[in-house]
């Protein structure tokens, strides 16, 4: 009887051997050939985490700013654990800005000639649904792919504000540490905490579709 | 029948995150379980790939004993960090459990924990079921 339930556990155990050593070769092989898989080798997450809360050089919003988004509800309860709730991110050596300095930037001519410019570190498909108008997608997580043309705009820029969604996102961050990577002078690149939802909220415009497409709507707040 | 139910979810959640690695690896890092870059990519990389060919050998009937045994240890771990991160977002929020809902990271989008749990306790029996269960091919 013993004998049996033994051979019945080794059995058991080889098949199950069997199955993770395929699955795993599955899943390699699969990762390699598919189209968006993942580079195991890169750090998507350049700026080491949102719970790193090392020198922040933040502009600190003026006596009539709104407070950052930390007082704003969050997107959802779904926002990562590693953040206390309703915390903005503390990115690490990057400089932070609020909504009225944001908006000042969107209103001033200076965003006309492109020495003012914004960069959206969300993805494609949230881009296309509304982002700050003439704003540069560049999803930090195919950085190969946006370069070529986000690099000519930010290296002409004197001033380039990033965001993404906002409350805890920090792809803004991410995104931001890329580009001073690539030699962009970190003094003239700024991270909206606030980010999309923030943006939205206050009523500012969002343009649909591509850049510069001229589908232009008012946030609802 | 339990192989079908068991290999089909897991191909379908597989799909589903197979589809977004990237998204998949936010969410895995928003278990702050592991921290270096290498052990998320390869976690977000080759889980969802991992969970496809499990399904895909419940279904085809393939040692269904050892793709349950292997379901068993997917599943048991992540209910427990499913759990441990609801249990952290119910504090955090103070709001009752079962009022607790995220993206696990499940393939299935944002789910209200106890939802999850039952549906976590389902596929664990169903695993069980086809391990106790003799091995006989075409039988579900």
């Amino acid at each position: 009887m013993a004998l049996t339930i033994w051979r019945g556990f080794r059995s058991v155990l080889g098949e199950a051997w069997l199955v993770a050593v395929a699955g795993l070769l599955f899943a390699m092989v699969a990762n390699q050939l598919a189209p968006h898989g993942l580079s195991l080798t890169r750090n998507y997450f350049p700026t080491g985490g949102i719970t790193n809360q090392m020198e922040v050089r933040a502009i600190l919003p003026a006596a009539t700013n709104r407070a950052p988004l930390a007082i704003m509800a969050p997107r959802s309860i779904s926002q990562p654990l590693a953040v206390p709730a309703l915390a903005t991110p503390k990115p690490a050596g990057q400089q932070m800005t609020f909504s009225n300095q944001v908006i000042a930037w969107f209103g001033d001519a200076r965003r006309l000639t492109q020495h003012i410019v914004f960069v959206d570190a969300r993805n494609e498909a949230d881009y296309l649904a509304g982002h700050v108008p003439g704003a540069w997608l560049f999803n930090p997580y195919e950085p190969e792919k946006y370069f070529p043309s986000v690099m000519p705009a930010v290296q002409a820029a004197e001033i380039i504000v990033v965001y993404c969604h906002g409350g805890n996102c920090d792809d803004s961050v991410s995104a931001a540490t890329l580009l001073k990577e690539v030699g962009v002078p970190g003094e003239k690149i700024y991270v909206y905490g606030g980010g999309m939802g923030e943006w939205e909220s206050l009523g500012q415009p969002l343009e649909t579709g591509p850049q510069n497409s001229g589908q232009i709507r008012k946030g609802a707040p | 029948m339990a192989r079908w139910v068991l290999g089909v979810a897991y191909v379908c959640m597989g799909v589903a995150k197979a589809l977004h690695p990237v998204d998949f690896l936010k969410l895995v890092r928003q278990y702050d379980l592991f921290h270096h870059a290498a052990v998320l990519n390869a976690i977000a990389a080759w889980l969802p790939w991992f969970e496809i060919a499990c399904g895909l050998f419940l279904i085809a009937g393939i040692a269904v004993r050892g793709a349950a045994l292997v379901s068993l240890g997917l599943l048991i771990p992540f209910t427990a960090a499913v759990l441990h991160r609801a249990l952290a977002l119910k504090a955090a929020l103070a709001i009752p459990f079962c009022m607790v809902k995220f993206d696990c990271g499940c393939g299935t989008g944002e789910e209200f924990i106890c939802r999850k749990l039952v549906e976590n306790g389902g596929l664990i029996a169903l695993s069980l079921w086809l391990l106790a269960r003799r091995s006989r091919p075409g039988r579900g």
